[in-house]
């Protein structure tokens, strides 16, 4: 029926309005659908008969560019957050033949917050032995996690190879540009090191944050996305680091966010003290490389590391290449070496108290994880 | 025979001597790999700016930034020049005034071969800035030039400068210089130049060389403005020949005596701040050159002789005179100090004057002298009123009084009443924009606001009870969603009327990318704005008023224990009725303010206090409670106006500054000011963004004009990936273009206008493609629009070198000039901000003719006041798509956040580049635009009831 309505509409815009072809390829919005609730990652799809009547399929959410597909399958996916609220999906066909088409609707908004798995908490732990290597293949039952000093039983565990969603996010402000030809060159050998199968967004900021790639496993498509990049506007260093916190998502999985910046904050709408408290409500693990003055700088090499650390992550602090790439390697091989622990916690209550957490690995000393976290109350 | 003859020669005696052998004027050189390759490091793209070359390349070398000394030593050494640079260009040859024979004996006194011409005339910079004037010049006078090559020997040696600057409006036909004003201004250029205009080569000696090229400025100047403006600054209204001569020469003697700060020699592209070109331009004139009332010199004294706003501190003079009106040369003398920021309070204040009270009656001139003293430091007040159409100088007076009153006392207490004070000005106004208030409604209530009691800087519930008694009676119902957005039912209310004017049944149906829709302008934005109060924390107007009526129940003659026992049963029930709108965020508050205190944990107390009161049946301790209450009230109060004010220029629900917890809650009046003039001022100054080191981004200066510090969040950006390189456009002329999309009311943007205005650009168009085809002459179109000297030369030369390019050398606002039939249209309802440019809270359609006398000011970011192309490109295209005009706003929101990162100006003065990237938005971009009106929180809303027959409208 949906189908036939569709169509009936194109037939009729042909009629009507004269800004499509003679033989109008049947287009549609596969997924959602109207009136479907979404929440979380969202499949975009559309249809497009024959596909080879598309050039390229682009999908609009609430006005914005999602994404765009020159190939089928014609989809991609969308974070449409942790609330069932309404959306408008949009999506433009251009055909090969010269044109676009066009089709849109509603997803329905529920009058109730989502429940999906906000009570369990995960924690990346990294594991290194006396000499500072990582260790692998520790079982699940050598690892003990306690929560406000009570032991915690484990629900779900990871090791190795567990997928990383990476965010990497590149400071392009005015003040890098002393570094900016340094900086691209670090950014790339990093990207360029990262291994295929972890998808990696990429975002650019100054003043603003910009998507430069989503989601891709291409480290062509990173490496060329850092060829555009340019100096200028102030620093939204914090705003940066919350988008991304944001941007990873709800899903089980490791989160990490590496954000490129010289450290020093100028104008972010968000105050530092919102961002470490928004690190606390996550389970992303945040690792900083100074740049420029980030390097020089005592107080800058501070905060930078009053952020990363409650996460379980690092700061580093070189301008040089060399010590950059000896760098990369080391956080790499740590992303690469990482355990996700996951558990139901026994406080049930969402107090916006923080808890602090402890982990424990039979044998290893050395253990590195998230040291707490704070239970939001739901609005 | 005899008779024959006589006449021959007459018609031979009438022309001069030197048209008899006329020389060639202008030649074409070639332009070689090298040069063009520096050009294109400059921003110039050769092929397509080839008619202007020349000139533009001579403007861009010896305009400011500088640091063009590279670009300078390679065009006398072209090795320097990076070869892969070069290796893309092919020689191309260009138009240039004069020729290399006429160049090499004046200026260069030896032989330039064609080929090198244009690099020895770029390479030297009074010869640039010769050949820059000379390029600005008509034929006539050009010919008159090169006939007379001492006169340019000398202009290049000692006026190279001034002769760029002004040069182009220099004009000699027939022998004699044609100055600004025509011939009934012939004796005052005369009288003031010492020179006749029959003898060209010594008026234009001096006239570019007397009192550092202060007069050629004037003279440039007035050859500008719009007849009626230069009619009145060359006092053509003046009865008395004499009074005119002795009145210009004090004009003449009071420009050469300003704006000393600038330099002509140093920097001959920039011109002064709120000097007597932005004076003259903003003047409002009669067609016959007087100046609009009130005009007296007794009103204008008394407006500038202080800031004393007591009405009866006003004397208008009666002396002999004061009753005449104020000439051009007054006007400089009063407002050419040395101080920049003086001479524009006192433009600005003129420039309101003549806006707002210019049909004032003589008995209320005293009350408009006040308003105007009043504006330098109540300036977003005043804005704000006119801006809400109060007219009453008296109304201004009156406020003006009150405000200032309110100025002093603890930061903390000033912080409370200036917050809630402004704020609901700040929403009346947004509410009269919307049409949810009528004008008059709107000037009752803000009057009623200004008059609520203040005691000890408090208001202790006062606006509490103003909001309940005066302001919500006039608001729509609480929408039905409010609840669920966690929005309280007065601040749902309040919100309904910040978001306008409900249409109903009335609002146009749309049918686009096959789906059906109304536009419903207030519907988007009541769903906008609750989400961000919604997402806001902090405190809710719903709770302040709550706890206004518990002080007042308390306060009471008559307080009973049953009474007390209700308040406490209803004080219990804060908890689960406010929720969350009980706690306060940590925000970083301004200097001098205090996080207030937390209201949970204040009420929790209040409430023991009232139960031991009841168990007490202590009713005078109950009633003690109330002044504690009333206080809170206000703490509470200041808060939940600040966050709804701010709400409504926040932007999108997901934008940067909702990633803040509250930003609004950081305002800062500028109580940290230690200078205690600045700081009064800032009170009521027109706000701005703070991006700081280490402190979080925030608003200073008043709650009032919030829509223009915050322009910049309420563009859109539609595509993500369209990553902007580091843009070419300067910040503040980024910022002034958002501007003019906040300051753009959809409401007022009517079918019946936009229709006028793209029948008038068509009909523009139609004018260009006849000039191009040879059938309509150069003048006839260059004269409607004003067209500068540099254009017209250019155009005269593609005429014959490249016809199909003309078009591209009109900008859509000229299109409009020339397409006329536009009386009785609103086009400032499409044009930019004026806020630099005039000075006022609205949009104006500034043509390009205007350019000239705005330009060399990049610190003022009026590049973006002149160029209404975007606006009027979008709207064509809308009405193609036969969408409605009201929602040209909404596509420019993204229209122009694309447009600014990606425009590619030479300079701040290269509004021509501006003009023509607006031309070249697609169709396919603007579809994109449109569509994004049809999401969640825009004004396209979903519409099923539409029968089949709206179906098939087109």
């Amino acid at each position: 029926m949906r189908r036939w309505v569709l169509t009936f509409t194109v037939v009729l815009l042909l009629a009507v309005g004269g800004r499509g072809q003679e033989r109008a390829p049947v287009v549609e919005i596969l997924s959602p659908e109207p009136g479907e609730a979404v929440i979380g990652v969202t499949t975009l799809r559309a249809g497009v008969e024959p596909a080879d009547a598309a050039a390229r399929v682009t999908f609009f959410v609430n006005g914005r560019q999602t994404c765009e597909v020159e190939r089928p399958p014609f989809e991609c996916e969308w974070d449409a957050g942790g609330e069932v609220i309404e959306h408008q999906i949009r999506l433009a066909v251009t055909l090969t033949a010269g044109g676009r088409v066009f089709r849109a609707l509603r997803t329905k908004p529920l009058r109730y917050d989502d429940k999906v798995d906000v009570d369990a908490v995960q924690v990346t732990v990294t594991v290194t032995d006396d000499n500072g290597r990582f260790a692998r293949g520790i079982p699940r039952s050598a690892f003990k996690l306690y929560e406000d000093g009570k032991v915690q039983t484990i629900s779900h565990f990871t090791s190795e190879n567990v997928p990383l969603e990476l965010i990497t996010a590149v400071d392009i402000s005015g003040s890098m540009t002393p570094s900016m030809a340094k900086l691209k060159r670090a950014v790339k050998e990093f990207l360029g090191a990262v291994p295929p199968r972890h998808e990696v967004t990429l975002l650019g900021f100054n003043d603003a944050v910009f998507l430069l790639t989503q989601k891709t496993t291409n480290p062509a498509d990173r490496v060329r996305a850092v060829d555009r990049l340019a100096p200028w506007g102030a620093t939204a260093l914090y705003d940066v680091i919350l988008r991304g916190t944001n941007l990873l998502g709800r899903q089980i999985g490791r989160k990490s966010v590496v954000v490129f910046s010289d450290g020093e904050d100028q104008g972010s709408h968000v105050a530092l003290g919102d961002v470490e408290r928004r690190l606390q409500t996550s389970d992303v693990t945040l690792y900083m490389i100074g740049q420029g003055r980030g390097v020089s700088q005592e107080y800058l090499k501070r905060i930078m590391a009053q952020l990363t650390a409650p996460t379980g992550g690092r700061a580093f602090f070189t301008d040089s290449v060399d010590e950059l790439q000896g760098a990369f390697e080391e956080l790499l091989d740590e992303l690469s070496n990482q355990y996700l622990v996951g558990y139901q916690s026994t406080n049930t209550r969402r107090d916006d108290k923080w808890r602090e957490i402890r982990v424990e690995v039979d044998g290893y000393a050395n253990v590195r994880a998230r040291n707490g976290y704070r239970a939001v109350p739901q609005k | 025979m005899l008779r024959a003859l006589v006449f021959c020669f007459t018609i031979v005696a009438a022309f001069p001597a030197w048209l008899d052998a006329a020389p060639p004027i202008s030649d074409e050189a070639t332009v070689s790999a090298e040069v063009l390759a520096l050009a294109r490091t400059l921003g110039l793209d050769p092929p397509r700016d080839r008619a202007r070359f020349v000139s533009e390349l001579a403007r861009l070398l010896y305009t400011p930034p500088f640091g063009k000394s590279a670009a300078q030593a390679a065009l006398l050494n072209p090795g320097l020049v990076d070869p892969e640079l070069t290796a893309a260009e092919r020689p191309m040859r260009v138009p240039v005034p004069l020729t290399a024979d006429l160049w090499s004996r004046a200026i260069f006194r030896r032989t330039i071969k064609p080929n090198d011409l244009i690099a020895t005339i770029m390479a030297d910079r009074r010869a640039a800035l010769l050949c820059y004037g000379l390029a600005g010049l008509d034929d006539e006078t050009l010919g008159y030039l090169a006939q007379h090559t001492g006169l340019l020997t000398e202009i290049h040696q000692r006026s190279a400068m001034a002769f760029a600057a002004f040069g182009t409006s220099l004009r000699i036909h027939a022998g004699r210089i044609v100055p600004p004003g025509g011939d009934s201004a012939v004796p005052l250029w005369e009288a003031v130049v010492g020179q006749s205009v029959g003898s060209p080569e010594a008026f234009a000696r001096v006239l570019f060389s007397m009192s550092g090229a202060r007069v050629a400025y004037l003279y440039d100047t007035i050859a500008q403005l719009d007849p009626p403006n230069a009619a009145f600054v060359l006092g053509a209204w003046m009865a008395d020949p004499e009074l005119r001569l002795r009145r210009f020469a004090a004009l003449v003697d009071a420009c050469s005596r300003g704006y000393r700060e600038w330099r002509l020699d140093a920097l001959p592209f920039s011109r002064p701040l709120h000097d007597v070109s932005m004076l003259f331009l903003r003047l409002r004139v009669e067609p016959d050159g007087s100046l609009v009332a009130p005009a007296s010199q007794a009103f204008w004294t008394a407006a500038y002789a202080s800031d004393d706003v007591a009405v009866d501190s006003v004397t208008l003079s009666e002396a002999p005179g004061a009753d005449q009106p104020i000439d051009a040369a007054w006007l400089v003398e009063t407002t050419s100090g040395s101080d920049m920021s003086w001479r524009g309070d006192r433009l600005d204040q003129f420039a309101f004057g003549q806006r707002v009270f210019s049909g004032v009656p003589a008995n209320s001139w005293a009350a408009a002298v006040v308003a105007i003293r009043a504006f330098p430091s109540q300036r977003m007040l005043s804005l704000t009123l006119e801006r809400m159409g109060i007219t009453a100088p008296t109304v201004y007076a009156s406020i003006a009084r009150q405000a200032q009153r309110m100025t002093g006392g603890s930061p903390q207490r000033q912080f409370r009443t200036l917050g809630q004070l402004q704020a609901v000005v700040a929403l009346v106004a947004r509410m009269r924009a919307n049409a949810a208030l009528t004008p008059a409604a709107a000037e009752r209530l803000v009057v009623s606001a200004f008059n609520v009691p203040v005691d000890g800087e408090r208001y202790l519930g006062g606006m509490a009870a103003w909001l309940r008694r005066e302001l919500l009676p006039h608001l729509p119902a609480a929408p039905e969603d409010a609840d669920a957005r966690g929005v309280g039912a007065i601040e749902a209310r309040l919100i309904a009327g910040l978001a306008g004017r409900d249409e109903g049944s009335s609002a146009p149906r749309v049918l686009w990318e096959g789906q059906q829709y109304r536009l419903d302008l207030a519907a988007g934005e009541r769903r906008r704005l609750l989400a961000i109060r919604g997402k806001q924390e902090g405190y809710s107007v719903d709770l302040a008023l709550a706890l206004d009526l518990m002080a007042r129940a308390l306060a009471a003659d008559g307080l009973t224990i049953e009474t007390v026992r209700r308040l406490a049963g209803e004080l219990a029930a804060f908890p689960d009725t406010f929720d969350r709108r009980l706690d306060s965020p940590p925000e970083s508050r301004a200097p001098g303010v205090e996080q207030p205190r937390p209201a949970r944990d204040w009420i929790e107390r209040l409430g023991d206090e009232l139960a031991r009161s009841e168990r007490g049946k202590d009713l005078r301790r109950a009633a003690r409670l109330a002044p504690a209450i009333a206080e809170t009230v206000d703490e509470i109060l200041t808060d939940a106006l600040i966050s709804l004010a701010y709400a409504a220029d926040l932007g999108e629900t997901d934008g940067a500054a909702m990633l803040a917890r509250n930003a609004a809650l950081r305002h800062d009046f500028g109580f940290g000011r230690k200078d205690t003039s600045m700081r009064s001022r800032s009170l009521w100054a027109l706000p701005r963004q703070d991006f700081l080191p280490g402190v979080p981004w925030h608003v200073t200066g008043s709650l009032l004009g919030l829509d223009i510090a915050m322009a910049s969040l309420s563009l859109k950006r539609i595509s993500p990936d369209r990553f902007a390189e580091a843009p070419r456009l300067p910040s503040n002329e980024r910022d002034a273009f958002a501007v003019t999309v906040s300051l753009m009311n959809a409401r007022m943007l009517r079918d019946a206008d936009r229709g006028a205005v793209v029948a008038a650009i068509s009909r523009g168009r139609d004018r260009v493609a006849a000039l191009a085809a040879g059938r309509l002459p150069l003048e006839s179109l260059a004269g409607a629009v004003g067209m500068d000297g540099w254009r017209r030369r250019a155009i005269g030369w593609m005429l014959t070198e490249d016809a199909k390019s003309i078009p591209t050398m009109f900008s859509l606002a000229e299109l409009l000039v020339l397409g006329g039939g536009l009386d009785g249209v609103n086009v400032n309802a499409w044009g930019t901000t004026a806020v630099q440019s005039e000075g006022c809270i609205c949009t104006r359609l500034t043509l390009p003719r205007t350019w000239r006398l705005l330009s060399g000011r990049p610190q003022m970011a009026l590049m973006a006041s002149g160029v209404p192309d975007v606006n009027l490109g979008v709207a064509a295209t809308l009405a193609e798509f036969g969408l409605p005009a009201a929602l040209t706003r909404f596509a420019l929101t993204a229209a122009t956040l694309d447009f600014i990162e990606a425009v590619a100006p030479a300079d701040p003065n290269d509004w021509w580049t501006l003009a023509r990237a607006a031309q070249a938005i697609p169709n396919e971009l603007v579809e994109d635009y449109v569509a994004a009106a049809a999401a969640v929180d825009g004004p396209l809303v979903p519409d099923e009831t539409w029968s089949t027959r709206h179906l098939l409208r087109p």
